[in-house]
């Protein structure tokens, strides 16, 4: 079975993200392999050890993005590929899929593996826009995938609040999967060493049929604009009560129906405590 | 191309009923339609929804499309590529401006599938929506939440964005607005699926992972003890949570690190978080604060959970928890935690 995992070099969640001038601050950040992506490398790589067949890496982005394609080789990726030209500088999930899509329809595959979405930006579609364009069906935020005989695949998906579903489909076949598919190995240090030296397939604009138009800025459906620090929570208040002075409500109104949390201190005695919190959660249905 | 015109909004149901984060789309849909001086139209899809028409009207609806289809009767993996076509179908010939949805279960796996059909712009979990010449920008969360991003769709196509659920207002039903009722066909593809539905379930008690639960019950280092532990532990079963801890919590053994909330742990939002002898470090307000609602139980009047928190019980919870699981256990239909009884006794005699 030949299987390709889309992998993203991103900015890693885990630092400190600092916002400049709706820029992010270049001071102190690192980049890793988007976690997701690694699921599904990780989880390529164990299809690959039960049914034969072989795994390709392929990742869009700049020659830094090549650490990104090293790090699948150390974990069992057997073959990787980066695009990347100038012109792809600035590329939305649609962009990408397109560049991907061509890099993938001339090779011989079997089953497609994105991450849910990347830990960066989260856009969460570019698996499906891919799945489009190359013509195969998607399903989306696999936690369990198993291959039967035939082509025929199992996918577990993990949907909202513990829901979970079982759907049966068939190869070829795009997979995006969820962050707790598996917990990618820890490579070996000779593995390690060994992903130095392999090579790593380019493809630019040009070997890829690609015009300039349909990457970067302008192949883009969505453009970010800014970033910005991520604003406190507001919480809704209650349309003000006609016992309230003419003043307070005015005030409530201006606020747009919106305020800062502010709380009364519910005390004394236990019981009576209890029982204000109890008719709380009937009230606002938590306890169906 | 004819010019683009209205706006979409699509209504979501299960089991017959509306789901509550469309209401919140189809609001935001008719607040944006008068501010651009566009119609709304909705679109629902399901089995025996035309009973639903007149809920979408109310909720400010010009027009209402039903697709009444037993076989359609809910979203799935294998249902997915149906519904996406009947929606990208009415989309092309209708010509919207701006196409709304939910960005929940469904919203996250459809929406993607729709901007693949209309080569158009998503912003997928969209957390604010402002109006800049007709145009949506669009605020969504990036890193984990820890920056946002303002976003535009720039290509001339319909403009796809999915709300995050709770972070619209929910407007009050007008019993006095009519919807002209649309009734759709079900597409050809309807059985021709490539994917199909096997079963679906839900995990429920402590099967559910910490980040999933819908109901979080949280303890500090104001606990105490192992043995008083147990108290949280009776709280989140009489409530049907999933027990969690702070660093603290974590560092005096009382949980596995695996159950730590905050920024060296896990980041939670459920509907409801309970918080109990937790002072509230910055570091862990980090891993809750998106929770929907926040009841803090603490001694200290200054702690600064209590800024955080929506219902702030100030008190000590070895009296006030044994007394709320008292309660919820008398008003439980399955009776008391098996255990429940002897812990009370100890702490309370």
């Amino acid at each position: 079975m030949n299987i390709i995992v889309c992998v993203k070099w991103v900015l890693s969640a885990d630092c400190a993200i600092k916002v400049e001038n709706g820029a992010i601050k270049e001071r102190g950040i690192y980049y890793v392999v988007n976690p997701c992506d690694l699921a599904a490398v990780e989880e390529a790589v164990r299809l690959k050890e039960k049914h034969g067949g072989k795994v390709t890496v392929i990742s869009a982005g700049p020659p830094q993005a090549e650490e990104a394609v090293r790090a699948c080789f150390a974990i069992g990726a057997d073959k990787g590929i980066r695009l990347w030209d100038d012109t792809f500088n600035g590329s939305d999930s649609y962009a990408t899929a397109l560049i991907l899509a061509r890099a993938i329809k001339p090779l011989k595959y079997d089953l497609v593996l994105c991450g849910q979405k990347a830990a960066d930006i989260e856009a969460g579609q570019v698996g499906a826009i891919l799945a489009d364009m190359l013509g195969i069906p998607v399903v989306s935020a696999a936690i369990e995938i198993t291959v039967a005989e035939e082509g025929k695949v199992t996918v577990q998906r993990k949907l909202a609040r513990g829901n979970r579903e079982v759907v049966e489909t068939a190869l070829p076949l795009l997979l995006t999967v969820d962050i707790s598919l598996n917990k990618p190995r820890y490579p070996r240090l000779r593995a390690v060493f060994a992903a130095q030296k392999k090579g790593v397939e380019t493809h630019d604009l040009k070997s890829l049929g690609l015009a300039p138009g349909q990457v970067g800025i302008e192949g883009s459906m969505t453009i970010i604009e800014a970033f910005s620090p991520p604003k406190p929570k507001l919480k809704k208040v209650f349309t003000p009560s006609s016992d309230l002075s003419a003043e307070e409500r005015i005030a409530a109104l201006m606020s747009g129906g919106m305020t800062q949390k502010k709380s009364e201190f519910l005390e004394g005695n236990p019981d009576s405590v209890a029982s204000t919190l109890l008719k709380f959660m009937q009230d606002e249905k938590f306890l169906d | 191309m004819s010019e683009r015109k209205g706006i979409l909004a699509i209504a979501e149901q299960h089991g017959g009923k509306l789901d509550e984060a469309s209401l919140g789309v189809l609001s935001e849909g008719r607040r944006i339609a008068g501010k651009l001086g566009e119609e709304l139209s909705a679109i629902l899809l399901g089995d025996k929804v035309s009973g639903l028409a007149d809920s979408l009207a109310h909720r400010g609806a010009d027009t209402v499309y039903l697709l009444d289809e037993p076989a359609l009767a809910d979203y799935t993996g294998g249902t997915a590529e149906a519904y996406s076509e009947v929606v990208s179908d009415l989309a092309l010939q209708q010509n919207p401006k701006i196409i709304l949805l939910s960005s929940d279960a469904m919203g996250q796996d459809l929406a993607p599938r729709l901007a693949a059909r209309l080569k158009t712009g998503l912003v997928l979990d969209c957390l604010d929506i402002k109006l800049r010449d007709g145009i949506l920008v669009q605020t969504k969360p990036a890193w984990a939440g820890k920056v946002y991003t303002t976003m535009v769709c720039r290509n001339g196509g319909a403009q796809l964005c999915a709300i995050k659920p709770g972070t619209v207002d929910i407007g009050r039903p007008d019993t006095s607005r009519k919807a002209n009722i649309v009734l759709l066909k079900p597409p050809a593809n309807i059985d021709k699926s490539r994917a199909r539905l096997v079963r679906s379930f839900r995990l429920k008690g402590e099967a559910l992972s910490l980040t999933e639960a819908d109901i979080v019950v949280s303890g500090g280092r104001g606990v105490g003890s192992k043995e008083n532990w147990k108290l949280i532990e009776e709280l989140a079963q009489s409530v049907g949570g999933v027990v969690a801890g702070s660093q603290a919590a974590v560092d005096a053994g009382y949980i596995p690190y695996a159950k730590q909330v905050g920024l060296s742990g896990k980041t939670v939002a459920p509907r409801l978080y309970i918080a109990c002898g937790i002072s509230g470090a910055t570091h862990h307000l980090m891993g809750m604060r998106e929770s929907g609602t926040i009841i803090a139980i603490n001694k200290d009047r200054g702690a600064p959970i209590f800024k955080a928190a929506d219902v702030c019980v100030l008190g000590d919870l070895l009296q006030v928890i044994p007394a709320l699981v008292r309660k919820l256990c008398s008003i439980s239909k399955t009776g008391a935690p098996p255990s429940a009884g002897d812990i009370l006794k100890g702490l309370t005699s």
